[in-house]
């Protein structure tokens, strides 16, 4: 697993750790990190619990395009996200994300690590 | 093909057809999926492109103009939604490219209309950012305001103009005046600056580094902040809908019941008012041929304009009761939930639930159909989209189908007041559907070792169908139809009267006189190859001009039979006609050709146009017949086989 941050996330989640009480965890380029350790991916979540994104990842390298978007979609850290539904078998699933839905497959859903709030709380 | 009429409509307005040297700035609408812009455009424009409840209903650039109170000319681009400046589709490139300037010889926005969704201002906020850091003037159009401020959200466009340093201005794009306000303000921009003094603020023009995008999450958070909208709406009523659609054993159920009622309304409410059709046109032939002295003018327009034309308007019924239905689920929000719950069975055959949609689409119509596959990411995914598009049953076959199944179908309610008939079509459309699955997993299997294709397919909010849009879309259906019948099918039907009719037979001639013609021994010529799967002359003669439209099909047969009844049948009676003279097995394998049939020539046209190559066209011209042929040939000797039997 590598750790994608295309986006230059650090400056990113360090506001937002300053506003939205992030956990501080430690990130960086070198795969795997601390941070995602504890974390699930957002298909795991039981449904309609809240939680936040913590990273992105990309089990393959070539995936990095996938990441980009998701990350264009909003599945940014610090971002809350919620698991609305999943379809016959599992996949895909429904994600809330801020106040918009996707429908994601699971192997999208992989690439975003995310945990439940009131664990982190 | 009546969808697509509309869309073609589009080029009327397109950059050909306005002068280039037009004075006046180009604002070009730009903004995430589904946030109303063709809406706004429509408001705007006076135009009526397309509007509906899920993200790429737009798939390529429109024109239009918005001429001030002083008069001067204000130019309006509508562009496909994206979702950033990093194209990942067809249709997202083609906004991209507008705005990035890289379409020489199109016309580029000198301003931009930033359309934002104000109940999803977080991720709208990004693109406005990253839109105003290319250079260009920037308004915003904070759309759907009133949806937002009915949630609770605290909407205030002063207060985000000041913290963007941009003008925000208010609108509600599906309200009459929702965009008054806007188009004050572009009358504005029109008379104060001139198009160069606006062009030339955009000059730096490239995508932005990681680091300015980085900065653009925290910049919205912060504006978010600010303006006291960093709030997640709660347990909306899409969330209550959502949670028995998009339940994994009721989603499944719901969707096949909405399917099942959405064929039975097409057959029960359109039958009375075909009914009344049919009688109308009957009446006016009995009229016409007792005013008219017997010879070529009446059999003219007795037996070629009335029986040909009137034949196909009784459809009329159908296809807006189908359209209806079509438009209903495209504006309540519900095809993306479609998608979602088809997603996996989609995947089964190498395809995803974003080619749901598309395919849909082609229930109306192929070639909006294969136009909307510009909203699917893989280039793999696209094609085999396009290829199996015909295979849905398009509103030119209903037609057919219908005329086939009155005529050989019994008129019986099984149980629960579902009607046979419409059970026949139903079985029709499935029939479509599962000849297309078959056909992409065997295109699966040629395409080994692929990447899984991406979903991130958004599901938008629910809201009502609004009655306006509705009853705009079926009346636009109801004239494209007429205005087909008033002229490709009126030339093509007085086209085939006359070859049905000369030469003249010689007094001598042995068999009906419309053997002698040139339409006759065309039929009786291309009759050998249909011959083996049961068509008879009349039926493979009448296949010709369906390659130019569907419904002509219905339109030559009443002609021809209409030519050769010696008696009074009047035109619009083809069903009992052909009831008569038809075996059942003859009407099965037609029916089932019909599943298949080759595409029309638009459709063919526009494969090319989206494939840019002869090459897919022809393939799918050649398998389609192949596959009619052999399914009809398999249902005519299966039919045959059985009658032997009972």
């Amino acid at each position: 697993m590598r750790v994608i941050l295309n986006y230059n996330m650090s400056r990113a989640q360090a506001h937002m750790r300053q506003s939205k009480t992030l956990p501080d965890r430690p990130f960086s380029d070198s795969a795997p990190p601390a941070g995602l350790r504890g974390a699930c991916a957002v298909s795991e979540l039981p449904i309609a619990q809240e939680a936040r994104v913590v990273g992105l990842v990309s089990a393959q390298g070539d995936h990095s395009d996938t990441v980009e978007r998701l990350a264009e979609l909003g599945f940014v850290p610090g971002e809350r996200v919620r698991l609305l539904a999943r379809a016959l078998f599992g996949d895909p699933i429904a994600v809330r994300v801020s106040s918009g839905t996707f429908a994601l497959r699971l192997a999208e859903a992989a690439c975003i690590r995310v945990e439940l709030v009131s664990v982190s709380a | 093909m009546y969808s697509c009429r509309t869309r073609l409509g589009v080029r009327v307005t397109d950059t050909a057809a306005v002068p280039t040297n037009l004075a006046g700035p180009v604002f070009a609408l730009v903004g995430n999926p589904n946030c109303g812009k063709t809406a706004l455009y429509n408001l705007l424009t006076g135009s009526r492109q397309k509007i509906a409840n899920y993200a790429g209903v737009t798939v390529e650039r429109k024109e239009g103009r918005l001429k001030t109170q002083t008069g001067r000319l204000v130019r309006i681009l509508d562009l496909p939604g994206a979702y950033s400046l990093r194209p990942r589709t067809p249709d997202e490139s083609v906004t991209c490219d507008t705005v990035l300037r890289r379409l020489p010889g199109e016309v580029a926005p000198s301003a931009i209309v930033a359309v934002v969704d104000a109940t999803n201002l977080r991720r709208h906020l990004r693109l406005v950012l990253a839109l105003k850091r290319l250079g260009y003037p920037v308004v915003v159009a904070l759309n759907m305001v009133d949806l937002a401020r009915r949630r609770g959200l605290p909407i205030d466009g002063e207060l985000l103009s000041r913290e963007l340093q941009v003008p925000v201005i208010e609108t509600v794009g599906i309200k009459a005046h929702g965009a008054d306000t806007l188009i004050e303000y572009l009358e504005n921009c029109a008379t104060q600056d001139s198009s160069s003094s606006l062009s030339e603020h955009a000059t730096h023009l490239s995508v932005s580094d990681s680091d300015a995008i980085a900065a653009d999450y925290v910049e919205v958070e912060r504006i978010l902040a600010v303006c006291h909208l960093d709030v997640v709406p709660l347990g909306t009523v899409s969330d209550r809908i959502d949670r028995v659609v998009l339940h994994p054993l009721l989603g499944p159920l719901v969707l096949a019941s909405i399917l099942f009622l959405m064929f039975q309304a097409v057959y029960r409410f359109a039958k009375p008012f075909m009914g009344l059709i049919t009688d109308a046109v009957g009446w006016l032939s009995v009229a016409l041929g007792s005013l008219l002295p017997p010879g070529v003018l009446r059999s003219l327009l007795v037996d070629g304009v009335l029986a040909g034309t009137g034949s196909i308007l009784v459809f009329l019924p159908q296809i807006i009761a189908l359209f209806g239905c079509i438009i209903l689920l495209e504006d309540s929000g519900y095809l993306p939930r479609a998608a979602f719950l088809l997603d996996r069975l989609m995947g089964a055959v190498g395809l995803s639930g974003r080619a749901f949609i598309p395919l849909l689409s082609s229930f109306a119509c192929a070639i909006p159909g294969i136009m909307a596959t510009r909203t699917i990411p893989g280039a793999r995914e696209r094609l085999v989209t396009i290829m199996i598009a015909p295979l849905m049953t398009c509103s030119a076959r209903l037609p057919v189908y219908v005329l086939l199944i009155g005529a050989f179908i019994p008129d019986r309610i099984l149980s629960f007041g579902i009607g046979l008939q419409g059970v026949v079509l139903f079985g029709l459309y499935v029939g479509g559907v599962v000849a297309a699955f078959a056909v992409a997993s065997v295109l699966k299997f040629f395409a080994k070792g692929q990447a899984v294709n991406p979903l991130q397919m958004e599901l938008p909010t629910y809201h009502w169908p609004s009655m306006r849009n509705l009853l705009l879309g079926l009346l636009e259906r109801a004239k494209i139809f007429v205005g087909r019948i008033g002229s490709v099918i009126l030339a093509l039907t007085i086209v085939l009267w006359f070859l049905s009719s000369f030469p003249v037979a010689p007094a001598g001639f042995v068999g009906p006189a419309i053997e002698y013609s040139y339409a006759g021994r065309l039929g009786l010529t291309l009759a050998h190859i249909f011959a083996p799967i049961g068509f008879n002359w009349q039926i493979s003669l009448a296949l010709v001009p369906g390659f130019a439209a569907r419904e002509v099909a219905v339109g030559a047969l009443g002609t021809v039979y209409s030519l050769a009844a010696s008696g009074k049948d009047v035109a619009g009676q083809l069903s009992p006609i052909i009831a008569a003279s038809w075996s059942l097995p003859t009407a099965l394998s037609l029916l089932v050709w019909y599943v298949f049939a080759p595409q029309c020539l638009s459709t063919l046209a526009t494969v090319r146009r989206e494939t840019n190559s002869w090459r897919y066209p022809l393939v799918m011209a050649g398998y389609l017949f192949a596959l009619a042929y052999v399914a009809a040939g398999i249902t005519y000797r299966t039919a045959l086989w059985f009658g032997t039997v009972s």
